[in-house]
């Protein structure tokens, strides 16, 4: 079972996380939900298209203009309360490193604190614990927030994912946050190069044999782009390739910048596991 | 001695029938729900035994099911599905018919259906053609409308002896898989000594090319 915030789910479901920005300069939207009109749009659209968790994010993940902490409530705050007032059951995730931030979205309504850059701030697990909510543990190699990989080197890169996922997970679990409320993310791109990222890809089921649940966010990123030659708009199909080996090899919980094709192929690759039944079958049986 | 056959019941087989096969949406609600009634109707009178007719291939005899389905033939797995379904826990006799069988194997076997001394009520798993859409597991067949047509006639008026004339190298063609079933029910019917008293029709419609009717028939005793 995982649980985020008050909302539950059982162990085999796949769940998509639709990103939300509100910031102006996100790489892949280029700050298309900057406008807080468009950033409702965009949530009542990823919704209506199947997201069972909203992931709102108020700063960019790249170097650029710095955001205050001042700023980044600013953005996200009072969105994350107007969201949870319009849907009271969908899971609303707050994509912040800075605890400050987590302990008022918290009291907004946020259910998961998705923590991309691996405890840089050691109290965000405090103010998980103390709201009972979700919190993302990733391993972005003990870097800095916002700064970009340069000659990282690994002597086994799932080696570190696993050491540092899993003793964040451990020490948020004994300041209080649920067990089943701790997700893995081995945070694709983050500190690592491409060959790191393709490395995690492949060995994923080394993470999630630890037994708790594993998110990954590998929408539209860099390690894709390199693969295939590709840029930003034209990574679509390499995603949803790295998508279905990970959902295969056991990942829960994908984050993800297009909903209805990630849900299409989330569908897919459960019902060739079988855990989840066909839509219909009547080819041979009728 | 023969029997007295009080009721029968005409089901077809599709896999479709067993829930857990049709996935999460199911494809033939109408067609459960008319099997459900023709049930209830088969059960009503309380029978002493249920004898269900149905086709396998190869040398399946009568006698027990195996317990494991996929030892069982499509046919009876189906109609044990349907009699637990119904909340039937009375006794069930097991008559498969080959499905290449003769006109006189399948008068042999309504015989057989036909000798003892209990009151019964026979379930036959029988459908029709599976050619009549382009769409169909046999394709489109011009013939297979007016086959088909001929047998619901039967079983709607009422006429056993014709289920006994069924052209059995039309039905091959047709795919046509409740031919030797249809046939055994006419048979037994015949040799019990009975006649239909009624028909009920609950289902007739092809929705992927293959032709499925749900029938019931009250008998009564020809003589009477």
């Amino acid at each position: 079972m995982i649980r985020l915030g008050k909302h539950e789910f059982p162990a085999t479901r796949l769940l998509t996380m639709a990103i939300v920005n509100r910031t102006p300069d996100s790489f892949y939207d280029k700050g298309a939900t900057w406008d807080e009109r468009a950033a409702y749009d965009r949530v009542h659209q990823v919704i209506a298209e199947g997201a069972e968790i909203v992931d709102i994010g108020g700063v960019k993940a790249a170097p650029g203009t710095e955001v205050t902490t001042a700023e980044e409530i600013d953005r996200v705050v009072g969105f994350v309360a107007n969201v949870r007032a319009t849907y009271p059951d969908v899971v609303i995730s707050v994509d912040t490193w800075r605890a400050e931030v987590g302990r008022l979205a918290c009291e907004a309504g946020a259910d998961l604190l998705n923590d991309a850059w691996g405890g840089f701030d050691p109290e965000l697990a405090r103010v998980a614990a103390e709201f009972d909510v979700a919190l993302v543990c990733a391993h972005a190699g003990g870097v800095s927030p916002r700064t970009r990989p340069h000659r990282v080197d690994y002597p086994d890169v799932i080696a570190d994912v696993l050491a540092r996922t899993t003793a964040q997970a451990e020490r948020a679990e004994h300041l209080g946050v649920r067990p089943e409320s701790l997700l893995l993310d081995p945070a694709h791109d983050f500190g690592k190069n491409t060959w790191h990222s393709l490395e995690v890809t492949r060995r994923l089921g080394e993470l999630v044999a630890t037994g708790r649940p594993v998110l990954v966010s590998l929408s539209n990123k860099d390690f894709v782009g390199e693969a295939l030659d590709l840029p930003v708009g034209e990574r679509l199909e390499g995603t949803l390739a790295a998508t279905a080996v990970c959902a295969w090899l056991g990942a829960s919980v994908f984050r993800v910048h297009q909903v209805p094709e990630t849900r299409r192929v989330l569908d897919m690759v459960a019902t060739i596991k079988g855990t989840r039944a066909p839509a219909r079958t009547v080819r041979g049986l009728a | 001695m023969t029997r007295a056959l009080v009721s029968a019941a005409v089901c077809p087989h599709p896999p479709l029938l067993l829930r857990e096969l049709g996935g999460g949406h199911d494809s033939v609600p109408a067609l459960r729900t008319a099997c459900g009634t023709a049930l209830d109707r088969l059960l009503c009178d309380s029978p002493d035994t249920v004898v269900v007719v149905g086709r396998a291939s190869g040398t399946w005899r009568v006698g027990e099911l195996p317990a494991e389905a996929e030892e069982t033939p499509g046919s009876l797995h189906v109609a044990r599905r349907l009699l637990s379904e119904a909340g039937w826990t009375g006794r069930v006799e097991w008559q498969a018919i080959a499905a290449n069988a003769d006109a006189a194997s399948c008068d042999l076997a309504g015989a057989e259906v036909a000798t003892g001394d209990e009151r019964v009520a026979l379930l036959v798993m029988a459908d029709g053609s599976a050619s009549r859409t382009p769409k169909a597991p046999g394709y489109f067949d011009e013939r297979a409308e007016a086959f088909d047509a001929s047998v619901v006639q039967a079983l709607e008026r009422g006429e056993p002896e014709a289920l006994r004339r069924l052209d059995s190298a039309l039905a091959e063609e047709l795919l046509m898989q409740g031919r030797p079933a249809l046939h055994v029910l006419g048979a037994a019917v015949h040799h019990a000594g009975r006649a239909v008293a009624g028909t009920e029709v609950h289902y007739v419609d092809d929705p992927y090319g293959v032709l499925y009717y749900v029938v019931t028939w009250t008998l009564r005793p020809v003589s009477a």
